[in-house]
């Protein structure tokens, strides 16, 4: 289905998606000459879980069953802000087949928990407040989802409806009581640098909004608990981000020692963020452990919707300052991220906002507030680009007004203030990452632009698709631009390492960690990884539990620099002991001694021994954590080295308009990123087109629609996901400069590719209709009305 | 839960004339939506899958329609679909428009603008008033425009979370006027 081809400079790989309807060449070429050993690093190595999941045979958590199992359900809030004045379960407690109701007053541990303040119930209190609508306020388990439905319908719960607090600027001026006891701000911070009174020749500005994003993973939340004998701990299967993070949350609500809670990854069908929080984990623990029986719940789509975080909706207003090249003097910005009732992660998707509000622009004067608030709309947290999503749409809208406002072009304002490595950023921070900004753009601007829209095209690829509503003649065409940064790992003094187990047992090479596979394919990654460093070809990945180390979340894009860094290592330490005792077993000079292939080699004498033969009788273990260096907090003006390291990416879009009815067809994204190494082209270019298809839905589609606290689309009928049909074609090059903090040279990719792709439609959009379109997504009428 | 599974027609009027309240599953796409997602817990199902004599059907009130019959038609027809994505998706505006060349008639109906398909009477009076309709069709951009105008006057649209009143009475307007000048082209 792909082409990709290396270019003989061995520095950029191009590609292309298929198109559709499906042109071009298929099939893979590489170079012979300089092909990667199959399954090595370089290589596009096979996925391990691939056939599986394409031949519908893998086990997703959802397909989990154990012998003697019961169902478990949760019964949720109808009011998104209610104080919660009785429950009555005893009509329901007497529903044959019911074996257990559990309330707040069954959580024996503490009773909140939450990723960086623990501010949300395992279950909302009596005499508490619900603050969302879809709050947990009982969970039940039964032999039947059917006896669930019928109990969770027998409790009488009783609510007194208080108005909800749906308006976050009410959090900022006061006029909104606090709706929970740690308040209604999560967190507030400035970015003060630089000159504060410089006036620029030009001036744009504008207020921009975004709105909220679903993660839309297709693998729904489900787990199962199994309790240990005598109820004394629990083993639970959970599709989860973070392993270890959730035990300890788990452990604390359940009132357990951590070692008495075992965490197994279960199938993960996609995560985007959605699973870095605790959601059905301690409900399904404590089922289990009151009933003494396995329990299992999983989550419907609709339930879906209220049982995991969503992307921020934010306000920005941003001004630049500029002179008449075009030079960026000053940004002043404010920013509003609306984290709903719970806090997750907000106040580190504001930093992430806020740090990010320059763009991947050089910038020494800047002016930034943002705000982080409490309100009664769902609880929003991380997802995919984890803040910056919100601060590109606003930066690149600006770059464009920017363009206008100086007649340069969009690609000449991007070029005069691309960011380049040793750039002091807007925290004081110096850009000490690979910054090939530049030739982001340049690489972007040269792949060819596709053909006119044909005056005989096929209907179903003119904007409005299947439904016939347009002829070529209807329609015009825009092009828009995105650039961005994006951070890579935690910030902010998080040491958020890795560790990784390796050994050599009978012959074989076994890799443990407790990396969370959500799809991205880390389980390729590290088999790649041991077969080049230990010069094997089989490797056996152990299951992936909490029965070692940490391995960190899979999010900000770090798992492949983080994880990868952690199993490189415990891979080399292995390598070390294996020539170590090589060299002594039959006299060789160890430091002649090197890995080639699948052979150890001698340099002095040019002996090669496989390492197959030499494996089979060591017995060699080793575990390593690999840390990435320290960074600091912000200071209140915002300063502070908080990021660890940066990725830049360029988008140019290529969009029909039916500006009559105001429907898009996306056409084309070509796109260059900086991707430090390509460790495996195949899966950087899924990653790539995946980024930039949820980047086209939350520019023209995707959107959770919240009146007054209540979802109206919680189903994939209303909630839109692009279709093949609305993909765009993908033309990319991936360019390679190796990162030298890096471990493996490479650079976390899995971001990027969704940050600034939603400005470059937005901008696209606005191209072809010559409106302003200040709000993602755009909406049929945003462009025809 | 009893399933009944009539094997002909009239069994399965005599089921219906004894238990009006029982639900027809013919393939489920709507039934079983309502069970599965919503809770509905029927007190009867009747299976139509047996039944050879039926393949479209609607029950209202003890009788079942079985067939409707349209006549063939000389002239233009075209469907066309507003909705926020390009493929499968719930429309936000639809209209239907067919030429009846040799009667000399343009007929059009609206979806998702009002409680039901709506006709667009009083614009397809006018247009008839205004524009030969015999034989082949010749329409000025104007005509054409105005067209648009009157028909969306007639839906009657609302605002939810797919869309507002205002895009939706739009959108027809656009709809209406694209289909006309089809048929004329």
């Amino acid at each position: 289905m792909h082409r990709i081809r290396k270019n003989s400079g061995g520095r950029t790989h191009r590609g292309r998606s298929a198109s559709w309807p499906a042109t071009g060449s298929r099939g893979v070429s590489t170079d012979v000459r300089t092909a990667p050993r199959f399954g090595s690093l370089g290589a596009n190595a096979h996925r391990p879980d691939g056939t599986a999941k394409v031949q519908g045979g893998f086990a997703f958590s959802s397909d989990m069953w154990a012998e003697n199992m019961l169902w478990g359900a949760t019964l949720r809030s109808p009011h998104p802000h209610a104080r919660l004045v009785s429950i009555d379960a005893s009509a329901a407690w007497k529903i044959p087949g019911v074996e257990c109701i559990i309330t707040a007053d069954d959580v024996p541990g503490v009773p909140n928990y939450g990723l960086i303040m623990q501010d949300q119930p395992v279950f909302a209190r009596t005499g508490d407040t619900v603050r969302y609508l879809g709050e947990p306020v009982a969970a039940v388990a039964a032999d039947h989802p059917e006896t669930c439905r019928r109990a969770m319908a027998a409790i009488k719960v009783t609510y007194e409806v208080l108005e909800p607090v749906t308006d976050p600027e009410r959090c900022i001026d006061g006029s909104a009581a606090p709706i929970h006891p740690d308040g209604n701000v999560y967190r507030h911070q400035r970015i003060i640098t630089g000159d504060q009174s410089i006036v620029g020749a030009i001036q744009v500005e504008g207020t921009y909004e975004i709105g909220m994003q679903d993660q839309a993973f297709l693998g729904l939340e489900a787990a199962l608990a199994v309790p240990d004998s005598g109820a004394t701990g629990v083993e639970l299967y959970i599709a989860t981000q973070w392993l270890h993070e959730d035990r300890k949350q788990i452990a604390a609500c359940l009132g357990l020692p951590e070692e008495k809670v075992r965490l197994v990854l279960g199938g993960v069908g996609g995560a985007f963020g959605a699973r870095e929080d605790i959601s059905l984990q301690v409900h399904t623990c404590l089922l289990a452990l009151r009933t003494g029986r396995p329990v299992r719940i999983s989550y419907s789509r609709e339930e879906s919707f209220y049982g995991h975080v969503h992307r921020h909706p934010a306000k920005i207003w941003m001004r630049h300052h500029a002179d008449t090249e075009g030079r960026i003097l000053r940004i002043e910005s404010r920013m509003v991220f609306d984290g709903g009732a719970y806090c997750s992660t907000s106040p580190a998707v504001l930093i992430n906002a806020i740090t990010h509000a320059q763009g991947p622009y050089k910038c020494e004067n800047a002016t930034v507030e943002g705000w982080a608030l409490r309100t009664n709309n769902p609880p929003c947290g991380a997802m995919r680009g984890f803040g910056v999503v919100q601060a590109c749409f606003a930066h690149e809208s600006q770059m464009d007004k920017l363009a206008i406002a100086t007649g340069i072009s969009p690609v000449e304002i991007r070029l005069r203030n691309a960011m380049e490595t040793g750039d002091r950023l807007i925290t004081g921070q110096i850009m000490d990452s690979v910054a090939p900004v530049a030739r982001c753009i340049r690489e972007t601007d040269a792949i060819p632009l596709p053909p006119p829209l044909a005056i005989d095209a096929d209907p179903l690829l003119v904007p409005g698709g299947t439904g016939l509503t347009a002829i070529p003649s209807n329609i015009r065409r825009g092009v828009g631009w995105g650039v961005s940064i994006k951070n890579l790992m935690y910030s902010e003094g998080f040491d958020d390492f890795s560790t990784a187990r390796c050994r050599i047992a009978n012959g074989v090479v076994h890799v443990k960690f407790a990396t969370a596979e959500v799809g991205q394919g880390f389980v390729m990654l590290a088999q790649q990884i041991a077969r080049t460093v230990l010069g094997v070809d089989e490797v056996l990945l152990d299951t992936i539990d909490t029965q070692v180390g940490s391995a960190g979340s899979t999010s900000a894009s770090r798992q492949t620099w983080m994880s990868g860094g952690a199993v490189d290592a415990a891979c080399r330490a292995v390598r070390d002991e294996m020539l170590d005792q090589v060299a002594t077993a039959r006299g060789l000079a160890r430091a002649e001694l090197t890995i080639d292939g699948t052979d150890i080699v001698d340099a002095l004498t040019g002996t090669r021994i496989p390492v197959s033969d030499v494996i089979a009788d060591l017995e060699i273990d080793r575990t390593v954590e690999y840390h990435h260096p320290t960074t600091e907090d912000l200071d209140e003006n915002g300063q502070g080295n908080c990021h660890v390291a940066f990725a830049f990416v360029a988008h140019r879009a290529v969009v029909d308009v039916d500006p009559d009815l105001g429907l898009v067809k996306v056409v084309q994204i070509a796109t260059a990123q900086d991707v430090g190494r390509v460790l495996n082209p195949l899966s950087v270019q899924g990653q790539v087109e995946g980024g930039i298809a949820q980047g086209l839905g939350l520019a023209v589609m995707e959107e959770i629609i919240v009146t007054d606290g209540k979802v109206r689309n919680p189903s994939f009928t209303d909630y839109l996901l692009p279709t093949f049909l609305d993909a765009p074609v993908v033309d990319m090059v991936l360019i390679e400069e190796n990162e030298p903090k890096s471990p493996l040279g490479a650079k976390g990719v899995g971001e990027p590719p969704c940050v600034s792709v939603t400005p470059a439609i937005a901008n696209a959009i606005r191209n072809a209709v010559g409106r302003e379109l200040p709000r993602v997504p755009v909406r049929p009428y945003d462009i025809c009305l | 839960m009893p399933v009944l599974r009539p094997t002909s027609v009239d069994q399965l009027l005599d089921i219906l004339a004894n238990d009006p309240s029982a639900s027809l599953l013919a393939g489920g796409t709507d039934l079983m939506v309502e069970v599965n997602l919503h809770g509905r817990r029927p007190a009867t199902v009747v299976s139509l899958r047996s039944l050879d004599e039926l393949t479209e059907w609607s029950h209202r009130s003890g009788r079942v329609i079985h067939s409707v019959t349209v006549p063939v038609v000389e002239g233009w027809q075209g469907y066309a679909k507003v909705g926020t994505r390009n493929a499968m998706v719930i429309s936000t505006a639809s209209a239907c428009l067919v030429h009846d060349s040799v009667e000399g008639l343009v007929s059009i109906a609206l979806g998702a603008v009002g409680p039901t398909i709506i006709r667009a009477t009083e614009a397809e009076s006018w247009l008839a008033r205004n524009v030969s309709l015999r034989g082949s069709l010749s329409i000025s951009s104007d005509i054409a425009t105005e067209f648009g105008r009157r028909v969306a006057a007639e839906a009657r649209p609302i605002s939810d979370h797919r869309s507002t009143a205002d895009y939706r009475r739009h959108a027809i307007s656009v709809l209406a006027r694209r289909l006309l000048e089809r048929a004329a082209i």
